[in-house]
């Protein structure tokens, strides 16, 4: 009588086991996620998606961050940095060039996560490292002024100016709702 | 507007993309039997005093959003890290 109740407790235990290490392995493996725009850019370089050499790009070496510049609506966050607010700036006419970008995406694998978190690294950057613009087939260098976190109501800082700077912003690590990492630079 | 206008009021919309200055003008009419004036037909009322009432401009309230919340994934992580640890703690252990 004692046989069947041990079989079956062997049984469980051996479920046990393989879901423990699964949740284990599961935990793991969203931990590599959780870095891997880090891992791609720390380890392997900058991998993001294939540029052509005419497309408008920002480059800030320091934080190897290299991301195409898009114009339109919000769906080209998926595709780079949105342009936002192009009348607002850029750096041909001046004004205040505002680009943004996600900083984290959900992806299932490493690869599909690092190819949309552009601006991932953006925290890394800091005041005096250098940011260049590819535009329209010229290359305008800036200089970071300030970084800082503001709230996500915080709109002011696309507003117009009258003296050219680059206003670059992304999410925190706590997500769209918790707040932005800002970085304005100004033409060198 | 027919009949009784007497506090109501008219709304003009502009169309979309317009820029630069704009001026509106308008005239009002009304029709009585009275044979005085310039005839039954129609003619034209008191002066109407116009109010300016700004249009909504659409705002942007809100910064772009630009990302999830990565905390709450690397809590998720921890968790099913933490949890799979125990089970596989209490399963090694014979507590079953």
């Amino acid at each position: 009588m004692q046989k069947p109740v041990k079989r079956s407790t062997q049984v469980i235990r051996i479920l046990l086991i393989t879901a423990s290490l699964t949740l284990v392995g599961m935990g793991v493996y969203l931990l590599i996620l959780s870095f891997s725009p880090k891992i791609y850019s720390s380890v392997l370089g900058n991998t993001k998606q294939e540029q052509d050499n005419n497309d408008n790009k920002i480059t800030i070496k320091s934080a190897g961050i290299n991301v195409p510049i898009k114009e339109g609506g919000e769906e080209q966050l998926e595709k780079g940095a949105w342009h936002r607010f192009a009348d607002r700036g850029n750096p041909e006419k001046g004004g205040n060039f505002i680009l943004s970008a996600h900083s984290f995406v959900w992806g299932y694998t490493p690869q599909q996560i690092n190819e949309k978190s552009f601006f991932y690294n953006l925290k890394d950057v800091r005041v005096g490292d250098e940011v260049v613009v590819h535009y329209n087939s010229k290359d305008y260098t800036y200089t970071v002024e300030s970084t800082f976190q503001i709230q996500p109501t915080q709109t002011d800082i696309e507003d117009k100016s009258d003296n050219a700077k680059l206003t670059i912003y992304t999410c925190t690590e706590g997500g769209s709702a918790d707040g932005r990492v800002v970085v304005v630079a100004r033409p060198t | 507007m027919a009949g009784d206008v007497t506090g109501r009021s008219a709304t003009i919309t502009l169309p979309a993309g317009v820029s630069g200055t704009k001026q509106i003008s308008a005239v009002t009419t009304m029709t009585d039997v009275s044979t005085d004036g310039f005839g039954h037909s129609s003619e034209f009322a008191a002066d109407v005093q116009g109010n300016l009432i700004a249009a909504v401009v659409p705002g942007n309230p809100l910064l772009a959003a630009t990302g999830i919340s990565l905390y709450t994934l690397l809590i998720f992580a921890v968790a099913l890290f933490t949890t799979g640890n125990v089970g596989y703690y209490i399963s090694k252990r014979k507590l079953l």
